[in-house]
């Protein structure tokens, strides 16, 4: 076991929010560690992994992993990665390694609405947040000017600074779908992305070939490989194949050290005086729980119990059909524009509110093996393709979930990874709230099939509702010590030092993208780690 | 196990490009999970007449004509002859197309119709093989980005300069 | 009565001049800031990011680095005290305010062809800028080449002084052009190839120069290894955007005089700036056997890489960097995308893919493009911070030897990394890994 790595701050996991909590703390002068369990993921290698793989549309062809660092996988069979025990399925998907899993996002940088951060005061369910929207902020302007956010409309989250950057246009379609939908009530904007519409800080502009998810090949859109590079420029040290599997504390509750397995299984023991843990919503609340010892029976920063628990992502509803008219959906950004103006109202003590994106996802692939699966070939093949594909529109409704202490991930009492860490059980179960919620989204996309002429229109079932990739609530932010794991500076009520990030310290999951908010937490968290040291 | 970055690599083993070498040196998860490509055979006149209907274009790609060929070729034993077959079922039937067709292959043996999958598979998506590990032998020329044109291109290139998609495409492809 | 009146009319007259003056001035300075915009005074006296004039913007010369002064009005550190006479002879003369040689640096050697009342405009332009009150760092060169007398060796061997004289057997446009051109422009400071003692040899005008990192390519008329068959208009295009589809698109250093300078010009000027060139002596180059826009053609190198094995793609170095570096933007086949201004250049027909020597291939790779002009942004991101020299040494071949001239297909690790070095730039990282932290 070697023993020699120290540094001021240790932060555990290198992606968006590991990485820029890091970038600023190193710009203050605190001498920074991050370690990593994945490899260094670079940027071309992934282009050609997806251009060269024969499932396109799994987001984690780009990024075979290491047999330390074992991630989600569906396509070709669900590897299990996560032990489904609950009676809704939780198909988390991310990355192990540099940057995270922004390397396949679609960019999208909402902030939550001030609204957001107290339904329990305003609507009698779910949490408040222990801080104020006013006190995040100046973290969201930062993170905004850091990773190069586009934007015109404020939409109803009030704003100190302006967007760093100019709007990018709507496509031709979406704009026609605005025009003819606004009457109706339905509010088609611009939507806020990580994503330069002019060059900015080095990087180019979206040029609109269509690969947000899996890989932006030109760097238009910001990802955490982007951050965790700037972070090892300013000084940052990176240890990569690191996979952290112990948090090490002493009686008094201070972090003493972090533990992780290389490459060859051997163990390493690194030392610090501040501790931050940004390893994503699954795998951040698996080390804590991981941690057990006389003194900690329960794992690290868990008295409250909390920790795992009270598990959310955006339960997703869709729908599809032929528009009247073509509209050519698949040009441009993958997700440029949606309806934000269904977000907030009373009807939220009742059922989940909406936000719905228009899914510019090139329909090409999807539309060609559907015809073939369909017995069609040649012309007759070649003209439907070129029908459906010019006209073919896909909404996709982001419900809000509710945080539920009995939705949790677990340690499992007898699987472990190749690694030798016991693997996570996730129990996962929808409450009325959100099937109330997709209720009213299919009232919705029906109103609006029918403005646009829809044909052939599928609408998901109620119940199955999409996994969106935005894992929150695991270790959730209060004032509470008793029910909640870190407080409003992300530190941890059990141990002083130690900080948590990212978006599982969020008490609401809202009905936006949690990657922005995850990284506004993660820039207020470097404040605090700053401050005690 | 070491990570190795692709200059030491090139500089490591500059005189070693063997194939046997390589795989000891990169970690297997990392390396490029196609297996070799078929030795390049050309494309009989069967399987060209075949592809010209099969695709609904006059002058299918003659790079991923031969791919796929020579796929075909390393893989379905009598391959000229199943063409063949394959071309005379369809012309008696000219008009069946979708679940009629559909239909007229499930009366005909399984490796007939496996052979009809892989080709329209490989013509309009470039994949070919079964699973759980079907093989990617074309991306940038497969016929269903031919279709739409100026409009939908295959991913990961750029179709035009910034803000292009502002405007609807210069051609429309179907009325 | 009459004393009121002609002290009356003494004030009118007076008034009448300060007004002339005044409009003389403002016309003299209207001209200056022309003058100054067509000399790109801008491009060594103003620091990247810093005040107007200022100074503090370091040439690199094989010597070392020479600090452009600050020309802005102010007293102490810049012009302000300057009389004409003093202006003139550093701008036409390379004689400072003390009267110590100037190094070449400051391309008298061009600038001794301007007009006096032209130098003095520029001057006044000046004048009427903001005073930078901040000193310019001295140029602190290496001996032998901080005894700055030693320039009077260097001006016996290459300094042409004397206005230029219009020509009456030519044009107004062209007499203007030669002036644009080899005064105010001084494009023979980079496209004239240079003699042993480091001044233009102006027996081979014009027929390209050597800038370290950048080529400075051959722009006499000649059809193979100039801009022979380049039209007025596409040389004028050029000139105004940097860009001429399926021909070429300006970076480095070239890219910064458009910006900077040739942008900014009137179309007639631009004009007789073509004309000019398109009349000047053609220079051949034995080693440019075709023009380089004429080269190359499209890839199928991609295509056929698709779907290949890992010991295929080892064997192709430069194609797999190519496809995952730089198809995105450059196409599958190399063939660009997109028209217009932001359109992504071809690399086939590409003037910088078409020369024998692909240093402004490497650079391109290594610096990127980025051209800050009137309609927008033009951006190319620099490559030097993602590859590796032997990386970026594959890629330039495989671009050359696809796209372009083949026989420019020789870069190596060792030039790469000469050339990251000379121009600072960053290079890949490097992670720990876990069993070496």
């Amino acid at each position: 076991m070697s023993d020699s790595l120290s540094a001021d701050v240790v932060v555990i996991g290198a992606g968006i929010a590991g990485s820029l909590a890091a970038l600023k703390m190193a710009n203050a002068g605190a001498s920074v560690l991050m370690l990593e369990s994945g490899p260094e993921i670079k940027r071309d290698r992934a282009v050609e992994y997806f251009r060269n793989s024969p499932f396109k549309g799994d987001f984690t062809e780009p990024y075979p992993p290491q047999p330390w660092a074992p991630q989600p996988k569906f396509i070709p069979s669900d590897n299990n990665y996560l032990i489904q025990k609950g009676p809704d399925p939780y198909r988390a998907q991310y990355l192990r390694g540099t940057g995270g899993t922004t390397w396949h996002w679609a960019g999208q940088a909402f902030r939550l609405l001030p609204n957001d951060m107290r339904i329990q005061s305003l609507y009698g369910i779910g949490r408040d947040w222990p801080i104020s929207y006013d006190e995040l902020e100046p973290y969201y302007c930062d993170a905004e000017y850091q990773m190069g956010v586009s934007g015109d409309s404020d939409l109803a989250s009030p704003r100190s600074r302006p967007y760093p950057l100019p709007g990018i246009p709507l496509p031709y379609g979406f704009d026609r779908l605005k025009q003819r939908l606004g009457p109706l009530g339905y509010e088609v904007g611009i939507g806020p992305q990580a994503r330069n519409s002019i060059a900015y800080d080095g990087r180019p502009a979206c040029c609109g070939n269509n690969n947000c998810m899996p890989v932006c090949p030109i760097d238009a859109q910001y990802h955490g490989g982007i951050a965790a590079r700037k972070a090892l420029d300013a000084g940052v040290k990176i240890v990569t194949n690191a996979v952290v599997f112990r948090i090490e504390a002493d009686d008094k509750g201070t972090i003493q050290a972090v533990h992780y397995l290389d490459q060859n299984k051997a163990r390493h023991r690194v030392t610090g005086k501040q501790f931050v843990l940004t390893a994503n919503g699954i795998e951040s609340p698996k080390i804590l729980l991981l941690s057990t010892s006389d003194r900690y029976p329960n794992g690290i920063a868990n008295s409250s119990g909390m920790v795992g628990r009270n598990l959310m992502d955006h339960p997703g509803s869709s729908v599809e059909f032929y528009a009247d008219e073509p509209v050519w959906f698949g040009r441009g950004p993958m997700r440029p524009g949606s309806i934000n103006n269904m977000r907030d109202g009373d009807f939220r003590g009742e059922r989940s509110a909406l936000r719905i994106d228009l899914a510019n996802t090139s329909p090409v692939r999807y539309l060609t093996e559907r015809l073939v699966r369909q017995g069609y070939y040649g012309k007759a093949l070649n003209d439907k393709l070129a029908f459906q594909a010019e006209r073919f529109v896909q909404l996709k409704c982001l419900l809000e979930m509710l945080p539920e202490p009995q939705n949790r991930v677990t340690l499992s009492k007898t699987e472990k990874d190749a690694w030798g860490i016991p693997r996570l059980e996730v129990y996962y179960r929808f409450p009325d709230y959100v099937h109330r919620g997709y209720d009213q989204s299919m009232i919705d996309f029906q109103r609006m099939v029918k403005e646009m002429g829809g044909t052939e229109a599928v609408y998901s079932k109620r119940g199955v509702y999409d996994n969106n990739q935005h894992i929150t609530g695991t270790m959730i932010m209060g004032s509470n010590p008793q029910d909640s794991v870190v407080d409003g500076h992300c530190r941890t009520h059990d141990h002083p030092n130690l900080f948590i990030a990212g978006t599982g310290i969020m008490p609401s999951a809202s009905t936006v993208n949690s990657t922005l908010t995850g990284t506004a937490l993660a820039l207020r968290m470097a404040d605090s780690a700053l401050a005690s040291l | 196990m070491m990570t190795l970055s692709r200059r030491r690599l090139l500089t490591g083993t500059a005189g070693l490009l063997v194939a046997g070498v390589l795989t000891q040196v990169l970690p297997a998860s990392l390396a490029f999970a196609s297996p070799p490509l078929a030795a390049a055979v050309a494309p009989s006149a069967s399987f060209r007449a075949i592809s010209v209907s099969l695709t609904g274009l006059d002058q299918p790609d003659a790079i991923l004509a031969q791919r796929l060929y020579s796929w075909l070729h390393d893989h379905v034993p009598q391959l000229d002859s199943q063409l063949d077959t394959l071309s005379a079922l369809l012309q008696q039937q000219p008009a069946a197309n979708g679940s009629s067709l559909l239909t007229l292959l499930g009366t005909q043996p399984k490796a007939l119709n496996d052979l009809y999958q892989t080709l329209v598979s490989g013509w309009y998506l470039g994949i070919v093989g079964p699973l759980p590990h079907p093989q990617c032998i074309a991306f940038e020329n497969i016929v269903s980005y031919q279709l739409v044109p100026d409009s939908l291109l295959p991913p990961s290139y750029a179709p035009g300069q910034p803000n292009f998609w502002t405007q609807p495409p210069a051609r429309r492809a179907h009325v | 009565m009459k004393p009121v009146l002609i002290q009356a009319a003494i004030a009118v007259v007076l008034m009448q001049c300060a007004v002339a003056q005044a409009a003389d001035n403002a016309a003299q300075i209207k001209r200056g800031e022309y003058l100054a915009r067509a000399g790109d005074c801008t491009a060594c006296h103003t620091a990247t990011n810093g005040p107007l004039f200022g100074g503090g913007f370091a040439v690199s010369t094989p010597f070392g680095q020479i600090w452009g002064s600050n020309i802005s009005s102010d007293k102490q550190y810049g012009i302000g005290s300057w009389s004409d006479d003093q202006f003139v002879a550093a701008v036409r003369d390379g004689i400072g305010k003390s009267g110590e040689q100037l190094y070449p640096a400051m391309p008298y050697d061009s600038f001794t062809k301007m007009k006096r009342d032209d130098v003095l405009a520029i001057k006044a332009y000046l004048m009427s800028m903001p005073p930078v009150h901040q000193a310019s760092p001295q140029t602190d060169l290496p001996f032998p080449f901080n005894q700055r007398w030693g320039m009077r060796f260097w001006k016996w061997f290459n300094f042409d002084k004397g206005e230029l004289q219009n020509d009456t057997q030519q044009s107004a446009q062209w007499n203007n052009g030669r002036y644009l051109v080899e005064a105010l422009a001084h494009c023979g400071t980079c496209h004239t190839p240079r003699n042993l003692t480091m001044g233009m040899d102006n027996d081979k005008a014009l027929a390209g120069g050597d800038l370290g990192g950048w080529m400075a390519y051959n722009i006499t008329p000649d059809k193979q290894a100039g801009i022979g068959d380049w039209s007025q208009q596409q040389l004028v295009t050029y000139l105004k955007t940097g860009f001429v589809a399926n021909k070429a698109s300006a970076s480095g250093p070239m890219a910064e005089a458009i910006e900077h300078s040739l942008q900014y010009l009137p179309e007639s000027d631009l004009q007789d700036i073509a004309t000019y060139l398109r009349s000047v002596k053609p220079q051949p180059d034995a080693q440019q056997t075709r023009a380089r826009d004429s080269w190359g053609q499209p890839s199928t190198a991609l295509i056929a890489l698709r779907g290949a094995d890992e010991a295929t793609r080892h064997a192709q170095p430069g194609a797999v960097l190519f496809a995952g570096n730089c198809a995105s933007c450059h196409g599958a086949e190399g063939a660009g995308s997109g028209s217009g201004f932001h359109a992504y250049p071809s690399l086939f027909h590409h003037t910088s893919t078409g020369a024998a020597d692909a240093l402004n291939v490497v650079s391109v790779v290594l610096n990127g493009v980025h051209r800050h002009m009137r309609e927008g942004e033009v951006f190319m991101p620099p490559f030097a911070p993602e590859l590796s020299d032997q990386q970026v040494a594959d890629v330039s071949n495989f671009v050359t030897q696809q796209f372009g001239n083949p026989a420019a297909a020789k870069v190596d690790a060792k030039q790469v990394k000469g050339l990251r070095e000379d121009a600072k730039l960053a290079s890949p990282p490097i992670y720990g890994q876990g069993d070496k932290p």
